[in-house]
């Protein structure tokens, strides 16, 4: 994967503040928040920069029980091309059933007849898009019974099977072992970072207990110490601060981007 | 009939030159006013609207919130809360901060309403009043009044014009007196019209003599081209250094708003913005897609 360097996630709100930024090397724009035939003028500004943007989806499902949606992939596909993305990322999620919609991003039954269909879904999409795919760990609320694989193993299944690109969310591992007590160093362990297109980055907080991945605070110092325990493990090729409500100013985003730096850097320092 | 329409149509011109010239009087009126020597100490809203009117009011608090970060603004001229600890200045800036941590996301022009509309203006133009620097509302009332009566003036004779031409086209009349009706409600309608426009240009200027003195004053502290607060206040939006800031505040609304950018002081600025309103960006939505914080289970 060719390197990205460090970037945030574009949003309509942020858009003449991305523009202005410094230190911004390529952006992500959720691929369901924008047409192809009419891309916001912002993303054509930065892509005449020839800075990369990669388009995120958020509703695929790959982790259903059914074949993804094709107008869904077309659409992908569409937003790669119209935006000349080097991959698209998704996640490993599991986003509806029987026509219902789950309005959020579960987490996958961890099963080996599980990673069958969704090595299934992968492949279709693989198929359908002009781009390599990258797919992203999410942030669980709660874990299915009877899992048989962890989190990590099961990616690294499906890497093996695909060659599927992995997206890791350093702040969804954070999470899920804040949650769910799941260690996120042992996960890093696990995944085969080789196959690492990019890293995300996020805050979110505490309340009664629970921490709440919400995108809208800066990233905790845990967060940034997992990307750098990622960073002595793996050379990501790139890293992304996601930033989705409650936007600070341009200069505390700016030094949000200088952190996840400073964390980087951390990683090639010696012992 | 013609006659009768003809009689019409020089009642209306005569309530036409007897409104004209009132409002006329009443302009000159309001510029000879004397009340007080120049005003000192005046902040870069005094200033704002005295140059420009509660439009290069609500133009300059939304620029320089905008300018110092304390609110964001996109492509589009929409405007979105931050989360900072900028302390605002003014009453008006604090209104303007508390419209956007309501309504993230509204555009220039809805904001700059609002701030144009509010108490914090109204205290503003009456303190300017109490100053000597701003004519009394019974004055600017008037000439409303007069502006109002000459604007329906216009529509009738112009209504009228239609009229004779379509009956005179079907043949219905076509006399000497009918065309000389005809041509009377043009003139009328037209005149009316000429008299607006002026008015239109002038009717901002509300600044009484010492008003005018303090501006120019101020114009004279505060050159163009000057930064801060005070030549924005003064020029209006053309003043911004910031490019991006300036083409978007100004938005679709800058060669309309020109127009009307003589203004209080007469001149001096781009005239008032308004934003783009929507546009631009269309189909982005905003967020994440997932809806509010992030993704649910985590994006």
């Amino acid at each position: 994967m060719a390197g990205l360097g460090v970037g945030i996630g574009w949003r309509a709100e942020l858009d003449l503040s991305i523009e202005r930024m410094t230190g911004v090397d390529f952006v992500e724009v959720v691929a369901e928040n924008i047409k192809p035939a009419r891309l916001p003028e912002s993303l054509r500004v930065l892509r005449a920069r020839g800075l990369p943007v990669i388009p995120h989806g958020v509703s695929l499902g790959v982790g259903g029980a059914e074949p993804p949606s094709e107008a869904r992939l077309a659409h992908l596909a569409a937003c790669a091309q119209a935006l000349g993305s080097p991959l698209v990322s998704e996640h490993l999620a599991f986003v509806r059933g029987g026509g219902i919609e789950a309005g959020h991003l579960l987490p996958v039954p961890r099963t080996y007849e599980s990673l069958r269909v969704v090595t299934e879904n992968v492949r279709r999409a693989q198929d359908a898009l002009p781009v390599p795919l990258a797919l992203e760990n999410v942030a669980a609320i709660f874990g299915w019974p009877d899992d048989e694989l962890t989190e990590a193993q099961f990616l690294a299944e499906l890497v093996e099977r695909t060659g599927v690109g992995l997206l890791i969310d350093v702040a969804n591992l954070y999470t899920n072992q804040f949650n769910l007590g799941l260690s996120a160093v042992a996960a890093l362990d696990a995944l085969p970072l080789e196959h690492l297109a990019y890293v995300h980055v996020a805050g979110g907080y505490e309340h009664h207990g629970i921490w709440h991945d919400t995108h809208t605070t800066a990233a905790p110092q845990p967060v940034l110490d997992l990307l750098t325990e990622l960073c002595a493990r793996a050379s990501p090729p790139g890293v992304l601060l996601e930033w989705d409500d409650e936007y600070p100013s341009d200069a505390a985003l700016e030094n949000e981007l200088a952190k996840i730096r400073t964390a980087m850097s951390l990683a090639r320092e010696p012992g | 009939m013609d006659l009768f329409l003809l009689t019409l149509s020089v009642a209306l011109a005569a309530v036409a030159v007897v409104t004209s010239s009132a409002l006329r009087r009443d302009h000159a009126a309001i510029r000879g006013m004397e009340a007080g020597s120049r005003a000192r100490d005046l902040d870069y809203t005094d200033l704002a609207y005295l140059a420009g009117g509660p439009q290069r009011v609500a133009d300059t608090v939304i620029a320089l919130l905008a300018g110092a970060k304390a609110i964001r603004l996109s492509r589009g001229g929409h405007l979105y809360y931050v989360t900072t600890d900028v302390v605002s200045r003014t009453p008006l800036e604090e209104f303007a901060l508390g419209v956007v941590t309501a309504g993230s996301g509204l555009g220039v022009r809805v904001l700059k309403e609002e701030i144009i509309r509010s108490l914090a203006m109204e205290s503003l133009r009456q303190r300017l009043t109490g100053l000597g620097l701003l004519a009394p509302d019974e004055a600017r009332v008037r000439v409303g009044r007069l502006a109002r009566r000459l604007q329906e003036i216009k529509f009738i004779a112009f209504a009228g014009t239609v009229f004779m031409v379509v009956m005179v086209g079907v043949g219905s009349t076509g006399g000497a007196v009918a065309v000389l009706a005809m041509l009377l409600l043009a003139v009328t309608g037209a005149a009316a019209a000429v008299v607006l426009a002026i008015h239109r240009r002038r009717t901002l200027a509300t600044l009484t003599a010492s008003g005018r003195d303090t501006l120019a004053a101020a114009r004279q502290e505060h050159l163009r081209g000057g930064a801060g607060a005070e030549s924005l206040a003064l020029y209006g939006l053309s003043e911004l250094d910031d490019r991006d800031l300036r083409l978007h505040l100004l938005g679709r609304q800058a060669r309309r708003s020109r127009r009307s950018s003589a203004a209080y002081g007469g001149g001096g600025g781009a005239g008032y913005s308004g934003g783009g309103g929507c546009g631009g960006t269309s189909g982005c939505g905003g967020g994440s897609g997932c809806g509010g914080g992030g993704c649910g289970g985590g994006s």
